[in-house]
């Protein structure tokens, strides 16, 4: 034989070995351990607690105020240019997220949109944590210039106008103040708005601004008590765990396949995505840096470190005088960490639905679900802070069984129809 | 006992160690330098991640006596993930009886977590280090 064949035959060989270790799939075992079983049981939808209370909103389980902050969730009239909602960018028809790579209200925002359903079981809100409950995190957007664009001026003044809505409001969280004189109340005015709302609102004289503050807190909490009734239906994994009840044989049961089951040990195991993705939601909605780069042409992400500073003078945090909480029940942004461990540092993302949110990160950096399974196997250097994930050594079979589990990890809301629609005016 | 066995038994002992640790919630270490024999217990039963708890701390020298008035700072982290902890937990209270109660601790991973202690009284400084299993 020629020494040139015989060249050829061994770069064959060796060319041969290699696709087949990265493309031969390793047999699923039999049975889960019971340690593997007691992981994937953590997982399951069944396992999702009652909704934690929101004690700094007194009306977050009121069927008024849910029905209130309904109206209000759909109403473009809450906006600078009565086009924008939040179901503008938060669609019930698609997962309560926009399918765009970030937010565009009245012009395009630096973030991407985040679903919301299970949103109410967090503790922290917005990629970096700026907001420590549902209700103080409905407010941000209403008076951020690139999204609502609205003032809480006009916020109060649209409720006070509106019949059905004075009466709701009225209800639940006592009369209104008169807001007719217009020397006291002008047209357009926030501590957090353009040049001249800011003007007009230094302008104001302190009680009139609290009151006016008050009543936009109040309708954070209408639209947090709307918020807490989003929550996640099961998927072909919740089945699957049902299943396990009946039957220890890791393939007996029918909702996934091979590829996804050997996916999900994956996910528990090698690929430690457990370690951040936990619990019935897949996230510990904490923050972790995982080095993802920021979009093109734009400085990265400071993440927890500026999000834990912005939540702590938030005027409507935990411990401020609009919040219903007693000053000892706010734990979390009493023991709360930041300074320099957290920079770059962004909020766990929900795993369950990703079918609808994508594209994904912070700022919709990754376009498809293989890409950020890339993104993890390769760990690289953070470009702030210091990457928490360590390079996984996954075949190419291995990327394609996780990607695989994801999908069982999509199912329809467990939300009354109702509540996904507009409702009727 | 074939190799295979062996494994298996190792496998299965460090997992009962494991588990048992993560369950018991109760830690006892000694300080560096020596004096201190420090116990630590979770008032979170079973310890669980993602769940705000607090801990109860007793220091005792080493005739057994309860040590009072100690200023105590605990830190930490997972080592594996060079990442600290997800709270600032801090003492809020002394007890009595050599007992401080710390506050504001959540671990939100699984895995070895490691809990730092710095122990000052008077012009002493004492260090101690307790692992959980989570």
């Amino acid at each position: 034989m020629p020494r040139k064949s015989k060249l050829v035959g061994v770069l064959l060989l060796s060319a041969l070995t290699y696709l087949a270790w990265q493309w031969v799939p390793v047999p699923l075992p039999s049975h889960w351990s019971d340690e593997q079983r007691a992981l994937i049981e953590s997982l399951a939808l069944s396992q999702l607690p009652p909704l934690p209370d929101d004690t700094g909103n007194a009306v977050a389980d009121d069927p008024l105020a849910a029905r209130f902050g309904h109206q209000l969730f759909f109403d473009t009239r809450l906006s600078a240019n009565n086009e924008v909602s939040c179901a503008t960018c938060h669609m019930p028809t698609a997962g309560f997220t926009d399918g765009r790579r970030v937010a565009v209200g009245i012009s395009a925002t630096e973030r991407n949109t985040m679903p919301l359903a299970g949103a109410a079981y967090s503790r922290w809100y917005f990629w970096d944590g700026r907001k420590d409950s549902l209700w103080s995190q409905a407010l941000a957007p209403l008076e951020d210039a690139r999204e609502h664009g609205t003032t809480r001026m006009e916020v109060a003044r649209l409720i006070s106008s509106t019949d059905s809505y004075r009466d709701s409001y009225e209800q639940l969280f006592g009369e209104l103040p008169a807001l007719e004189d217009s020397d006291r109340f002008p047209s357009r005015a926030s501590p957090l708005g353009d040049e001249q709302s800011k003007l007009a609102w230094q302008r104001m004289d302190e009680s009139d601004r609290h009151e006016v503050s008050l009543i936009f807190a109040n309708i954070g909490k209408a639209l947090a008590a709307y918020q807490r009734k989003l929550l996640p239906g099961p998927a072909a994994f919740d089945h699957y765990v049902a299943d396990l009840q009946h039957s220890s044989s890791v393939t007996d049961s029918s909702a996934m396949s091979r590829a996804q089951l050997a996916g999900l040990k994956l996910f528990i195991g090698k690929a430690q995505c457990i370690n951040c993705h936990n619990g019935p939601l897949f996230t510990n909605n904490d923050f972790h840096n995982t080095a993802v780069l920021s979009a093109p042409g734009v400085l990265p992400a400071a993440g927890r470190s500026e999000g834990l500073r912005l939540a702590r003078s938030d005027p409507f945090n935990c411990t401020g005088k609009f919040s219903d909480a007693d000053a000892s029940e706010c734990i979390e942004l009493e023991f709360a960490r930041g300074g320099d461990d957290m920079i770059g540092a962004q909020r766990t993302a929900s795993l369950r639905n990703l079918a609808d949110s994508a594209p994904y990160m912070h700022a919709g950096q990754i376009a498809t679900l293989e890409e950020v399974i890339d993104h993890y196997v390769a760990a690289d250097i953070a470009v702030i802070g210091h990457n928490e994930a360590k390079p996984l050594n996954l075949r190419a079979i291995e990327k394609r069984q996780l990607r695989a589990f994801l999908d069982a990890l999509n199912g329809d809301l467990a939300t009354d129809e109702q509540w996904l629609n507009a409702p009727s005016r | 006992m074939t190799a295979n066995r062996i494994r298996d038994w190792l496998t299965g002992l460090a997992l009962v160690l494991a588990v048992s640790t993560a369950q018991a919630a109760t830690v006892q270490t000694q300080s560096t330098p020596s004096g201190l024999q420090i116990e630590m217990q979770s008032q979170l039963q079973p310890l669980t991640i993602n769940q705000m708890h607090d801990w109860v701390i007793s220091l005792t020298d080493t005739q057994g006596q309860a040590v009072n008035n100690a200023d105590i700072t605990v830190t930490g982290g997972m080592p594996t993930h060079d990442h600290g902890l997800a709270t600032t937990p801090r003492i809020t209270q002394q007890l009595g009886d050599g007992q401080y109660l710390l506050q504001g601790v959540r671990f939100h991973m699984p895995g070895l977590w490691q809990l730092e202690l710095l122990i000052q009284i008077e012009e002493t400084t004492y260090r101690a280090q307790v692992e959980l299993n989570l």
